[in-house]
């Protein structure tokens, strides 16, 4: 019986329902120490003094980091630096402590002692004097000429500026039949995955330097370690254990040059770990973006021209800035082509604390401002929003105009189709729905994401994997694949035992350790499953031939003679000649030969593509939207596991819905402190607020992802803003140009409607 | 001081600072670092355990508190096999990255002890205070759903 | 390294009362924990003292005294809402108390906590200044009655002096034919309210407004009573026109402010709002009575 389609159970389930499983905090060395920051209390200030002589003398403490005592060799805590996707010049803007600090909550130390308490205690005796810097926290501000400099080398405090140009945008405007206008501000969303990131690191007597952490991307890790402390990579172990969460916090650096600081200071293994007040201050965010979007569009509906100017803040790193900048281009420019483009995007410094990767990874705030221009062009066209979309979204067999890949697997139509159907869109007509004060509408989006991030301009997108078969053989497949909740360590078993012939329970996934796992880049950009497991697939391919070649051998027949299934290896058309592979497995072992393969990710890429359907309620005394019913429709390829990827799509419309109706993370306006430090005042969807969610899985096989699969994790993020408020706009008419959401803003849209 | 009391059924005495929380009593020093602690001030429900079998935040509660008492965590749920809850959460892929399950097991365990045939509605007043941010809880109300009589 | 407070377990109200004449300057009472235990928890509260008053059986109970609900600073949020004798008596309490939290935190946390706790945006302080309430305070020094309009002084504060514990709340029983609402604004279910607006109503012989009572929750750094706005309505007719003007001055008596959530002038409008809905809401009951 095969594995790819069927929804097995997680490998990983039974260790965490039993409370077995172990994170990074739940790990124990001996002689461990125990380690927490100090953190700024403003926004930007030189530090003219740090005393930490009464910290080090108390009793317990075994190290206390500062500026004054770490080196200073520069890094940057995201990937761009190392996977490329566009030059930086200011990427590695980060060193381990600062004689600066340049937002509310930046480390100023770290102290290491016997337990959390003596440590706390190390921390409140640390006594920092600051020469207070003026601060700015909007980007827009931060783009003036007078603006406080974030960066002294950096010009106009822009990290990244992206112009992309195609044709003549001005002639094609003024031409156009219709031009839309529309322009949007994003919140500073959290990741607020649920596990408080620790790490714990050993840099043992031998000299390695060994790091357990919740990393999406454990050999990039190893490669940053390695160069800041100037070390052999076969010097630095990564290893991830069980993660609780991450939705992209935890891509390249977290915790870990400072742990690993600690641990080289006081040959101990330290762990160091944040409260949840630091992931709020810390620990990255969405960033926060102005987006003004013009389209011009032909009496058919096909868009003509398209200018988007997009400033996003950064915060006080570039980190993942400049790319999740670049990244926007991708939701702009593919699914509906538009010979005439003008794209100028911009990531600036602010002295607010610094945004990363987050699932999605700008997809939320493009589509928030890309799906409710296509559905006033709409409007204005008199078209229906789903027709106006089938007519011009990007085609099977078409080539995708911005990285120029063939589009060879599209399930749009049928996700457009079966959508539709399921949430009755053709009432939509009727409405708005009055009943008392309530208003009720339907309103939809759509989205195109990508598996993955290969073939994208100067990106290095690798996945290596291994399988071994044992000498009874069971199987074992390894790879850096990282699962952080998403399942890989299922699906990608699932693959691999399919393309072995061998029953799921015989195949076996290794850890996540950079030692014994073959290079990957890591969990982002819904690469996982699609490149890990084609090089799973690969590998396994690898042993599959090499086995039908050491059975052609022993059969003395030809190896086009053979066939592989269930564990059996036959000759084709014969009933009598043919070996198990265990008995082949076994004959080599004898002789002294293991069977391993290998497979590295081709490079390919196939866009998933995904349409929401939203229904709400709009109380129009208060602003409150209530989400009726919330539908997506999401074209995956092929569903490995069926309730995996679908409990993922879930995940991910929980995440859109907080981006479109709850979350922000707001900062004082004088002080540029995070004004949600708790889970009381950042508030995320919870059991009772949740609307009724349907999925639909739509499966339109790519030719190139592993049994056709395509990258499923983040699309279900991007268009739910957009649905929602084009379903308010049903609703009441209003238009909405802010997330979240909330009641005042759509109040106040609806009195300024009224005057 | 001196404590004395039931975790998981199992006799344990300790001496402990007053200040020392309940779960970090349990993570700490029982080592049971199946009850997680996702936020320390009540919110998330990560920490949840139960206090002579009611639904209680272990990380509001000093372990001094519980003198006498009977705690039972997720370790202490099921035994060498997994219980019929556990199963339906595994079967029912309620479970992502895990980190919300044992407070999520706890949590529903204490709803289905007084209330075998919950209801979908009963189900999702009893999680309210579970915060779990990879499932969007559909599959998580559907495993208790399942295991419940109703 | 030692504990950052002396705990105390007392196991009577005398014991209690004893350990804050000694201490109370330096003490916090640890009652449920529930909102006490989170500012220990991130370092914003940082007693020297600890009382932990769990074990007084003596301050939980529930019972009817001469047209006084009186319930035990110990009592249970979760043994309010599974009481019979409050739900038939004091419908307004329970009905509140479904709004707090949720099941595990009702568990644990207590009315007197709740109270003296004295966070504005909880939706008992509102309760017992609605229901013009009075807390019994204890000390060395003898008893005293505070009334629930004296007993919120400011944000967080009480008027409980350091050797003080508050071992009861009185409610004094409504007249059967009057209504009642609590209206809610909140961001999710089981969130602190946004706003929140406590109606009583009763009605005379000819329809007309005989009394009236509103109080707003988390627009204030206390429970703001709307004196003027419910005396507007006395000897007015019920209308929704009436309502809507209720609401409007409530709104001006009203001193929000704005935080991450919402605005002062949104939580104004929405003072005027709930205040016309909860009116709404209790006159139904009124005439149902």
């Amino acid at each position: 019986m095969t594995a790819v389609g069927r929804s097995l159970p997680k490998r990983d389930a039974f260790e965490k329902v039993t409370g077995t499983a172990r994170y990074t905090a739940d790990l124990r060395l001996p002689g461990m120490l125990y380690a927490r920051f100090l953190r700024s209390p403003h926004a930007h200030a030189r530090i003219t003094n740090i005393d930490t002589r009464a910290a080090q003398a108390l009793p317990g403490i075994h190290a206390i980091l500062t500026h004054a005592n770490t080196i200073k060799k520069r890094y940057s805590d995201g990937k761009s630096d190392q996977l490329g996707l566009l030059p930086h010049p200011h990427n590695l803007d980060q060193v381990l402590f600062d004689d600066k600090v340049r937002y509310v909550g930046e480390a100023v130390a770290v102290a290491a002692g016997v337990d959390p308490r003596t440590v706390q205690h190390a921390l409140e005796l640390i006594d920092v004097e600051y020469e207070l810097l003026p601060a700015v926290f909007d980007a827009l501000q931060a783009l003036e000429p007078n603006a406080p400099r974030i960066h002294d080398h950096v010009q106009h405090n822009t990290a990244s500026h992206l112009p992309v140009s195609v044709g003549d945008v001005e002639t094609a405007m003024r031409d156009a039949y219709v031009v839309v206008e529309h322009a949007v501000s994003t919140s500073r969303q959290k990741q607020a995955q649920i596990e408080r990131t620790a790490c714990l690191a050993h840099w043992d007597e031998s000299g390695r330097v060994n790091v357990w952490s919740p990393t999406q991307t454990p050999h990039l890790v190893k490669q940053k370690l390695a160069v800041l402390f100037d070390l052999p990579q076969s010097c630095v172990r990564v290893v991830n254990p069980h993660i609780g969460g991450s939705f992209g916090a935890t891509m390249g650096f977290t915790l870990e040059p400072h742990a690993v600081a600690l641990s080289r200071a006081t040959g101990r293994p330290v762990l160091l770990e944040l409260s949840r007040e630091e992931m709020f201050s810390n620990n990255s965010s969405r960033h926060p973006m102005y987006i003004s979007l013009a389209m011009g569009f032909a009496r058919d509906g096909h868009p003509v021209a398209m200018k988007v100017r997009e400033i996003a803040n950064t915060g006080a790193y570039a980190s993942e800035g400049p790319d999740v900048v670049a990244a926007t281009t991708a939701h702009f420019l593919r699914l509906y082509p538009c010979p005439n483009v003008m794209f100028e995007g911009t990531s600036v410094y602010t002295n607010a604390p610094p945004a990363g990767g987050f699932r999605g990874y700008g997809g939320p705030q493009a589509g928030f401002a890309i799906e409710q221009v296509i559905d006033i062009a709409a409007e204005r066209l008199q078209l229906d929003p789903v027709e106006l979309r089938r007519r011009i979204c990007i085609r099977k067999g078409s080539v995708d105009p911005l990285f120029h890949l063939p589009v060879r697997s599209c399930g749009l139509p049928e996700c457009f189709d079966r959508g539709s159907e399921r949430i009755d869109w053709l009432r939509r007509s009727s409405m708005p729905v009055a009943n008392g004060r309530w208003r009720r509408g339907l309103g939809m989006a759509a989205v195109m994401w990508v598996s993955g991030t290969a073939c994208l301009p100067s990106t290095l997108d690798t996945s290596v994997a291994t399988v071994m078969l044992l000498e009874d053989g069971s199987a074992m497949l390894h790879c850096a694949a990282c699962d952080m909740g998403t399942g890989a360590r299922t699906t990608l078993v699932q693959v691999a035992a399919d393309e072995l012939g061998l029953p799921f329970e015989r195949v076996q996934i290794g850890p996540v350790d950079t030692d014994v796992t073959p290079f990957e880049v890591g969990a982002h950009g819904s690469r996982t499953l699609f490149a890990a497991g084609n090089a799973a697939r690969l590998a396994a391919r690898d042993v599959c031939d090499q086995l039908l070649a050491a059975a052609a051998a022993q059969l003395e027949v030809a190896i086009a003679d053979l066939t592989l299934e269930n564990s059996i290896i036959s000759v084709r058309g014969t009933r009598d000649r043919s070996l198990s592979v265990a008995a082949v497995v076994n004959a080599a072992y004898r002789r002294g030969h293991q069977f391993i393969g290998r497979g590295e990710s081709p490079q390919v890429n196939e866009p998933p593509f995904g349409a929401q359907f939203a229904e709400v309620e709009v109380d129009t005394e208060t602003g409150l939207v209530r989400v009726l019913r919330l539908v997506a429709a999401h074209d995956v390829g092929r569903a490995i596991n069926p309730r995996i990827v679908e409990g993922q799509v879930e995940g991910a419309l929980a995440q859109g819905l907080g981006f479109a109706l709850l979350e922000d993370m707001p900062l004082d306006a004088e002080s540029g402190s995070p004004q949600t430090l708790t889970f009381a005042d950042y508030r995320i969807p919870t059991v009772s607020w949740m609307p009724p969610l349907e999925v639909i899985l739509v499966e339109d096989p790519s030719p190139s992802g592993p049994f056709g699969a395509k990258g499923a994790g983040e699309m279900g993020l991007g268009p739910t803003a957009a649905a929602i408020a084009n379903a308010i706009h049903n609703a009441t008419g209003v238009r909405m140009s802010e997330v979240p959401m909330s009641p005042q803003r759509v109040l106040a849209a609806l009195n300024a409607a009224r005057a | 001081m001196k404590l004395a009391l039931h975790v998981n059924e199992i006799l344990v005495e300790r001496d402990v600072e007053p200040d020392v929380t309940l779960v970090e009593f349990l993570r700490a020093h029982l080592e049971l670092t199946g009850t997680h602690v996702g936020c320390n001030n009540g919110i998330c429900g990560s920490c949840t355990v139960l206090l002579n079998g009611e639904a209680v935040r272990a990380c509001l509660l000093l372990a001094v508190q519980v003198d006498g008492a009977s705690i039972t965590t997720v370790e202490g749920l099921g035994g060498r096999q997994l219980n019929p809850l556990q199963q339906a959460f595994v079967e029912y892929g309620a479970v992502q990255c895990g980190f919300c399950i044992p407070g999520m097991l706890v949590t529903a365990t204490a709803l289905l002890k007084s209330t075998p045939d919950a209801t979908r509605a009963q189900i999702v007043t009893a999680l309210e205070g579970n915060l779990c941010r990879c499932t969007g809880y559909v599959k998580i109300i559907e495993a208790v759903a399942a295991a419940s009589a109703a | 390294m030692a504990a950052t407070f002396d705990y105390f377990r007392a196991t009577s109200v005398a014991e209690a009362v004893e350990l804050l004449a000694q201490r109370g300057g330096d003490a916090r009472v640890l009652a449920g924990g529930q909102s006490l235990m989170p500012l220990i928890n991130m370092r914003l509260a940082r007693p020297a003292v600890l009382i932990d008053i769990n074990r007084v059986t003596e301050l939980s109970s529930i019972h009817l005294e001469n047209g006084t609900l009186s319930i035990g600073a110990m009592t249970r949020h979760s043994a309010i809402e599974r009481s019979d004798l409050v739900h038939r008596l004091c419908p307004l309490l329970s009905e509140s108390t479904m709004l707090i939290g949720y099941p595990s935190i009702r568990a644990r946390a207590t009315f007197g906590g709740s109270m003296a706790h004295a966070d504005p945006a909880a939706e008992y302080p509102s309760v017992a200044v609605a229901l013009d309430a009075s807390l019994v305070a204890v000390s060395k020094r003898g008893e005293r009655r505070i009334a629930a309009s004296e007993f919120f002084s400011g944000l967080l504060t009480t008027s409980l002096a350091d050797d003080e514990l508050l071992t009861r709340v009185d409610l004094p029983l409504a007249p059967a034919n009057e209504g009642w609402a609590y209206e809610e604004l909140a961001t999710r279910p089981g969130d602190y309210a946004t706003v929140g607006v406590v109606a009583r109503l009763a009605l005379d012989a000819n329809g007309r407004c005989r009394h009236a009572s509103l109080v707003c929750t988390s627009v204030g750094p206390i429970p703001i009573r709307a004196v003027r706005a419910a005396a507007s309505l006395l000897g007015a007719l019920p209308t929704p026109d009436a309502f809507d003007a209720a609401g409007a001055m409530a709104a001006d008596e009203v001193e929000p402010e704005s935080d991450a959530l919402a605005s002062a002038a949104y939580k104004r409008s929405m003072t005027r709002v709930l205040t016309r809905r909860a009116l709404a809401v209790a006159l139904d009951r009124a005439r149902a009575a």
